[in-house]
């Protein structure tokens, strides 16, 4: 199947949106709900592919030695991460009905837009074609925040935008900087991934360096990592909450994924080199995320935090290079991707019944609503790691790597996560949960069946890789970090370029 | 037959699913879900694994006296025989291959008898004392869970699958001690049991970490494995050599502070205190009976890890040796007739590890197994009590209820008649089996430490016994109309109970040489245990003259008790000796707990919070405020006064051509 | 020797810097206008000044310049002044300081 069908498929699908009738919300619901659906259908076909890359097209020539590519190309990693994104859309449009009120149909345009952003970043080839997805995502995200966030919106879409920007900036000047060169060396140039790969081999250590920085600050900013958090609390919890549990729940991942197949695979010394940094960062971030979420007051806020300290486990982990580590963060991805985003659906549910973000605003849902209460628990149970959920899996894989590598002390560090998590997530959960309600008596605070329905396979997901990860682990195979998907694509030579050469 | 154990932990997992499905399902109705249903599978899954147990335990006593028959004919040692079943593969990458394994030996044998078979029962006793509580069946789908996650803790082949369970059974105390949650203190007190788990939990895995190291990477972890490992000779002399010793003790020590965490010894021990919180059954069985001696099955598990490493066997006899002595004063403080009893649970636990210290595993094996029974009937004895009084747990207001409540009197003078050490009860043959082994091979001063709790044990567990019983009533006079006997799904876990109490003991009751038990053990632990014994003196004292040792302790502890507390001293105070002092005692570790680490993580959070995160944005406000101060220095430009803009135009055209008359001539 | 129309272009310089400062200075719209039109002129006689220096077409040219010059300055007056009247209808003045709609 042409891996194009997985890109077109949510293009389609936000200029369908448009289309939709604005006034009859239920029809919209369901157009979009299907379309969301037949999306996440064809998004789950490359998993099920193997490894495809569709033909390499030279699609620009702006000088006569540089060439930028086009072409998509999928294995275990990029087809998962695809695959969750079309999962996640159907659930965020589903229980986006409480926030977003008469506006499905533009929510739904800007996430399918989003979505297809995403499936770009995840599905490219050429570094130029990836930095223009990437950059992409952020105008969905942006209006997503600025059109249906809560008071403070325009300054917190605009922090948002800015501070990407600014983080995504050097990359470009980066890629700009290599084309440059090729020109100016006379060196032919392609700028697919697996040809920058081979160039930057000729480039001189100490620029080579700095390129590298220049492209892991890009990423570093979408994960986040501290001091470059800054706008994530802010956007996560100002945004609307099936919104924001896209960022968390793929936005997010971006980050990882652009060193996973970005950053270390071109700078293989680099990274080997300053491993040591990116652990420390790392820990330092998963630690801080885990001790500033224990005072947050904001429901959203102590689960941006959350994101904050779990990836930040996955980067220190990353950077150990083992294989067990790779496969640990691609469970991670996977379970923390379901997890993380259906806490933020289930508090912007939440939301919407107590009209409040505040933590004690809540109170005994787990007696007004047994439903919610459960689904809650197990999804913040899952991201606690609890044996049994594909969370444990992946704290599991990625604590060995680090003892491994590192020894007793980063281990238990690292594993200091364990008691965190949990101290923040219980915290939560018994706040929003238990106790005696604050909020009025609100008889209006039933899980809706539909919202239900679309969030429980999430869970059951969770509970199956817990149990069963190993597709997971196969997708986080050895060679991830050092060979391309494109590796091996075949190129086609667009003809008229080729006479006019 | 040995396909059939993954059936062990499915069937209360089933009885879970089905159990938590009905409770939502009913939750909307008024009264919820029907208890005759949800009481039915709730103890039907459980009886149903115990009786598939006790099949197994049949058919693995036969194949291991088959295999001794044949040992003895062949003149050669056989390897024990143990069912053992994978099903397939959990986690395999790079260089970890793990699988779900499951391994039913003699110890775990003895483990799930008493798991499912108290479990049961206990799952019996709840449908009473739960009868009008509105999440019944909320309440019996987590016990369900609970005995599913014990079993896999129990039946699992290798640490990684014990994991499993460890903290599934840690999961289902949070869910179960803050079953109330309309109380925001039962959920704090949840939650702190769960956090401190937590920790015993990271040194586990760690533990695990280092000993994989030590067998060298690419080693199946499997218990049969680490055995074979451990027994290996030649391998024995690689732990000789001093690095690699470290490493060992190091990795005992990490696995040990996980023991500590789930079995509450120090310095994990706050936790349990507190779970009392939770329902009585609850208290029976997931914290007498069941989770918290999941640490010395552990250590059993891996005695040949253990005996490799002396310096922690020492460490774990003395905190386990502490912890029974701290505990048991502690005790004495105690009003909540459950929290005597929590403490009482920590302080046998302590007993149990101090055995396991010495290199007497089955001694502390035969202790858990004892403790489970009489600690079960005063729990649940208990839970009779306060169901009689209407909910009534504090002691001072308890009182004359002998006539009251016969049958729940005599299930708790049963047990406490076992736990003091009283003669032939169980207590007696296990305790004093401990007792001799630590003289033997402890040292004075662990059995000075050892006797001395024995003693406060008999005073604070019969001040328990007087302070309920027999001592003049002190019941609120609405609560006394109300006194009524347990129901029998009640009474009849503890008629069994009681008489397990008395009578247990005698599986090992070596001093009239009835080792039923110690037989079964030997295949696991004897090993190890022969390793260490080779260092004690050949010979040690008649263990009658022991065992009276430990018999005077009782008494005199009794008779402390009520002197103490019958006669006057406390008839005219109105109130207890020893009040408020008791505080700083007792809440010794949660201070120290503080002070480590809930101190310097609030800390750190606030700093974090409040200077670091502020302090970051203001960067980054400093920042946007350059970029406005240029913008409105540019601006300033911008007049809005016509003349002005034309003048700076004609301005900035006049250098324009200025410049480029230069650059063309 | 290469003819360099001196005078003419100093009376174009000061011409075009009386415009100049005429725009700068005076606050009526009308003076402001009279100052431009006053300025185009002195390009004009610049131009044409310097028409004399070259020969053949470029001559022409200073000659040729000029004539659309002053088209297009007609032109400009008009929409100037048509644009004026509507100000002072709307604005009761002509006070260029008084037109600040445009500051921040």
């Amino acid at each position: 199947m042409n891996l194009h069908l997985v890109l077109l498929a949510p293009i389609v699908a936000s200029v369908l949106t448009l289309f939709l009738s604005r006034r009859d919300s239920a029809s919209t619901l369901r157009a979009t709900m299907l379309l969301s659906l037949v999306v996440a259908g064809i998004s789950l076909v490359p998993l099920f592919g193997g490894e495809t890359t569709t033909e390499l097209r030279t699609w620009l020539r702006p000088m006569g030695n540089l060439s930028i590519r086009w072409g998509l190309a999928s294995d275990g990693f990029s087809a998962w991460l695809v695959a969750l994104t079309g999962i996640l859309v159907p659930v965020s449009i589903a229980t986006a009905r409480g926030q977003v009120g008469e506006r499905l149909r533009e929510f739904a345009a800007a996430v399918f837009f989003m979505q297809a952003g995403l499936v770009g970043v995840f599905l490219s080839v050429d570094l130029l074609q990836f930095y223009g997805f990437f950059e992409v995502i952020l105008l969905p995200a942006t209006i997503l925040i600025a059109m249906f966030g809560g008071r403070d919106r325009r300054r917190v879409a605009l922090l948002f935008l800015l501070f990407s920007l600014a983080g995504s900036i050097p990359l470009f000047v980066s890629i700009w900087w290599m084309a440059a060169e090729a020109v100016r060396t006379q060196v032919p140039l392609s700028l697919d991934l697996e040809s920058v790969r081979l160039f930057l081999l000729t480039v001189d250590p100490q620029v080579r360096f700095w390129l590298f920085a220049a492209a892991s600050v890009a990423f570093l900013v979408k994960l986040p990592v501290v001091p470059l958090h800054l706008w994530q609390a802010d956007a996560y919890s100002e945004g609307p909450a099936a919104g924001s549990a896209l960022l968390t729940g793929v936005m997010a991942k971006v980050g990882l994924y652009g060193f996973i197949r970005i950053v270390v695979p071109l700078f293989p010394v680099e990274s080997a080199l300053h491993a040591k940094f990116f652990v420390v960062l790392g820990l330092v971030t998963m630690l801080s995320g885990a001790l500033i979420a224990l005072r947050q007051r904001e429901v959203r806020r102590v689960l941006a935090f959350s994101s904050l300290s779990h990836l930040g486990l996955g980067l220190a982990a990353l950077f150990t290079f083992r294989p067990e580590a790779l496969a640990g963060v691609v469970v991670l991805v996977v379970a923390h991707g379901l997890s993380a985003s259906a806490l933020f659906f289930l508090a912007g549910i939440a939301e919407g019944w107590s009209r409040s973000r505040h933590i004690d605003d809540f109170g005994s849902l787990a007696r007004r609503s047994p439903l919610f209460a459960v689904l809650f628990a197990l999804f913040a149970l899952a991201s606690v790691g609890i044996p049994g959920t594909a969370g444990f899996v992946a704290e599991f894989l990625m604590l060995f790597s680090l003892w491994k590598v590192f020894g007793v002390w980063v281990a238990l560090v690292a594993g200091s996560t364990l008691v965190f998590s949990a101290a923040y997530t219980l915290r939560l959960v018994q706040k929003m949960l238990y106790g005696t309600s604050h909020a009025s008596e609100d008889s209006a605070s039933q899980m809706p069946a539909l919202e239900a329905t679309v969030v429980i396979p999430l869970v059951v997901a969770l509970v199956a890789f817990g149990f069963l990860p190993g597709p997971l682990l196969k997708a986080g195979r050895a060679d991830l970090l050092t060979r391309l998907p494109s590796a091996q694509a075949k190129v086609v030579e667009d003809a008229s370029h080729a006479a006019a050469r | 037959m040995t396909n059939l154990l993954w059936l062990l932990p499915v069937l209360p997992a089933a009885g879970f699913a089905i159990n938590g499905l009905l409770a939502l399902a009913g939750s909307r109705r008024g009264e919820g879900p029907d208890r005759g249903i949800v009481g039915f599978l709730a103890v039907l899954f459980p009886v149903l694994s115990f009786l598939l147990t006790v099949a197994l335990w049949w058919n693995l006593s036969e194949a291991t006296e088959m295999v001794r028959g044949q040992s003895e004919l062949l003149g050669v040692k056989l390897q024990a025989p143990a069912f053992a079943q994978t099903m397939g593969d959990w986690i395999r990458v790079g260089d970890l291959s793990i699988s779900f394994g499951f391994r039913f030996d003699k110890l775990t044998g003895i483990m799930l008898l008493f798991v499912t078979g108290i479990g049961s029962l206990i799952h019996l006793y709840s449908i009473g004392y739960m009868a009008n509580d509105r999440g019944f069946a909320r309440y019996m789908a987590y016990l369900n869970l609970f005995l599913a996650n014990m079993v896999v803790l129990v039946l699992g082949d290798g640490p990684v699958v014990t994991f499993l369970g460890w903290e599934g059974v840690g999961l289902c105390s949070y869910l179960l001690i803050g079953f109330w949650h309309h109380d925001e203190s039962n959920g704090s007190a949840a939650t702190k049991a769960f956090l401190v788990n937590r920790v015993g939990d990271l040194g586990f895995l760690v533990g695990v970490f280092l000993l994989w190291q030590i067998m060298g990477p690419g080693s199946s972890l499997t218990y049969e494995a680490i055995s074979a490992w451990f027994r290996d000779p030649a391998h024995l002399q690689q732990l000789a050599m001093p690095g690699v010793a470290t490493l060992l003790t190091l990795s005992t020590v990490f696995l040990f502070v996980g023991c500590t965490g789930k079995s509450a010894q120090i310095p994990l021990l706050t936790w349990l205190p507190d779970a009392m919180a939770g329902p009585t059954p609850v208290s029976a069985l997931i914290h007498a009976a069941t989770m918290v001696t999941s640490g010395v099955f552990l250590l059993a598990r891996m005695a040949d890890v253990f005996v490799a490493a002396p310096f922690t066997l020492h460490l774990i006899a003395w905190v386990g040796a502490l912890t029974a002595a701290w505990a048991a004063v502690t005790g004495l403080f105690q009003h909540d007739i459950k929290k005597v009893l929590a403490y009482s649970t920590v302080s046998q636990l302590g007993f149990m590890f101090l055995a396991a210290g010495v290199g007497a595993f089955d001694a502390g094996l035969f202790h858990v197994f004892t403790h489970a029974f009489f600690k079960a009937v005063l729990f649940l004895g208990a839970g009779s009590v306060i169901h009689a009084l209407s909910g009534e747990q504090d002691i001072r207001r308890m009182g004359g209820l002998v006539r009251k409540l016969p049958v729940t009197f005599a299930a708790m003078f049963a047990g406490w008649y076992a736990i003091v050490g009283l003669p032939l009860g169980a207590g007696f043959w296990s305790k004093d089996m401990i007792l001799e082994r630590v003289y033997v091979h402890g040292g004075i001063g662990l059995y000075a430490i050892a006797l001395g709790s024995a003693v406060v044990t008999a005073v604070y567990m019969t001040r328990m016994m007087i302070l309920v019983f027999w001592s003049p009533s002190r019941v609120d006079h609405e609560v006394a109309h109300h006194i009524h006997e347990s129901p029998p799904s009640m009474q009849i876990p503890l008629w069994i109970l009681g008489v397990g109490a008395l009578s247990v003991g005698f599986l090992w009751a070596d001093m009239i040489h009835l080792d039923w038990f110690s037989r079964q053990l030997s295949d696991v632990v004897g090993a190890a245990q022969a390793s260490l014994a080779g260092d004690a003196p050949g010979h040690g004292p008649s263990p009658w003259l022991l065992a009276s040792f430990g018999v005077t302790a009782a008494v005199v502890g009794i008779l402390v008790a009520f002197g103490l507390f019958r006669s006057g001293y406390f008839r005219e105070n109105g109130r207890e000796p020893m009040d408020y002092r008791a505080r700083w005692w007792m809440l010794a570790f949660d201070g120290l707990h503080t002070l480590v680490g809930i101190w310097p993580a609030t800390v750190v959070s606030w700093v974090l919070d409040t200077w670091i995160q502020p302090l970051l944005m203001g960067l980054l406000r400093i920042f946007a405020w350059l970029v406005e101060v240029a913008g409105s220095t540019l601006r300033l430009l911008q007049r809005s006064r016509l003349r002005t803009n034309m003048a700076l135009s004609v301005l900035g055209l006049a250098l324009l051509l200025l410049f480029l008359a230069r650059e063309l001539l | 020797m290469i003819f360099l129309p001196t005078q003419s272009l100093i009376l174009a310089g000061v011409l075009f810097a009386i415009g100049l400062a005429t725009v700068l200075v005076k606050r009526n719209l009308f003076f402001v206008l009279m100052g431009v039109e006053l300025m185009l002129n002195a390009a004009n006689l610049s131009f044409v000044a310097w028409s004399r220096t070259f020969t053949g077409s470029a001559g022409l040219d200073g000659q040729v310049a000029p004539l659309f010059s002053i088209a297009v300055a007609a032109a400009e007056a008009c929409v100037g002044l048509a644009m004026l009247l509507a100000i002072f209808r709307s604005k009761e003045t002509l006070d260029t300081d008084r037109f600040d709609r445009m500051k921040e």
